[in-house]
């Protein structure tokens, strides 16, 4: 592997330190190897105390044991079998969309994993509430449509008692 | 006074051959089996060199530099990472983040393992 000369390792440290999105850089045991600054905000964990740390271990008082071990599954498995895995990390008041993708170095199996991480709590509060309104819209639809079925049925009936009387009908759009 | 190397190594023939190479260059050699191990010898007594491995069952060779750096020591003891594992970002994760001397990859040579103990030793 070609060595970076301090300009290069500044240039790439700056690039990464400007992507909005959350990126960490894990090797094949999990351990942070790397993150840039939107990680350490969406994760809430500080940079100094987290790298050269296996990130489950990292996470696990937050997401909690069980959704610490389907992570660590996920990520494991994205590294074997080389897939890109998505899922949503759900915080105490926040949700984290994560993408996995294996690390794969040149001539190499797989090495490790990088992450890209999205805080969409915001995003799911819109979803939500688009949700809830849609929901009464199909609600209030719901009524109106009854209550047209119903006048629709009154005329027919009146229709069909004025025919027995041999009256005109009275409303012809219900027939 | 000879050098106190302590080696860190899971594998009991590899840690002898290690132990064997370096005794005959006329070095002091302790040894442990594991991370576990490497933490309370290093409590027990000063050493000026570490070779350690990363790949050991319960306590890996992480832990061991994850527990090194928690101490925050003023001087802190050197460590060479003695490993099959050769991948860049675990060359990283050794030298960049953790500090340590050097990051020699298994299988390695007597003379240059000898050689490059020695300049982790300056």
């Amino acid at each position: 592997m070609p060595e970076l000369n301090g300009f290069q390792l500044r240039y790439y440290e700056s690039v990464m330190d400007s992507i909005p999105c959350g990126t960490l850089a894990l090797n094949s045991e999990l351990v942070i190897a790397s993150m840039n600054p939107a990680a350490e905000q969406i994760l809430g964990l500080k940079m100094r105390e987290s790298i050269g740390f296996p990130l489950p271990r990292l996470l696990s008082p937050l997401l909690g044991p069980d959704r610490t071990q389907k992570l660590e599954a996920g990520l494991k498995s994205a590294l074997r079998q080389r897939f890109v895995l998505s899922h949503e990390l759900i915080f105490p008041g926040r949700i984290v969309a994560l993408k996995a993708s294996p690390l794969v170095e040149p001539q190499q199996s797989a090495t490790g994993v990088v992450l890209v991480l999205e805080d969409i709590t915001e995003r799911k509060r819109a979803e939500e509430r688009i949700r809830q309104q849609l929901d009464e819209l199909r609600r209030w639809h719901g009524v109106t449509l009854t209550r047209e079925t119903r006048a629709l049925n009154l005329k027919f009936e009146v229709n069909t008692l004025l025919r027995r009387l041999d009256e005109p009908i009275r409303y012809p759009s219900a027939e | 006074m000879p050098k106190r190397i302590l080696i860190v190594e899971d594998e009991p023939e590899l840690r002898r051959a290690i132990q064997l190479i370096l005794d005959l260059d006329g070095y002091d050699t302790l040894t442990a089996h594991g991370g576990a191990e490497c933490l309370q010898v290093l409590a027990q007594q000063p050493v000026d060199l570490i070779i350690l491995d990363l790949m050991m069952p319960q306590v890996d060779g992480w832990e061991v530099l994850r527990q090194l750096k928690s101490q925050d020591r003023a001087d802190p003891i050197p460590v060479m990472l003695l490993t099959a594992k050769d991948q860049p970002i675990d060359k990283m994760l050794g030298l960049k983040v953790f500090g340590v001397r050097d990051y020699v990859t298994k299988p390695y040579h007597k003379n240059d393992l000898l050689a490059r103990v020695a300049k982790a030793l300056e």
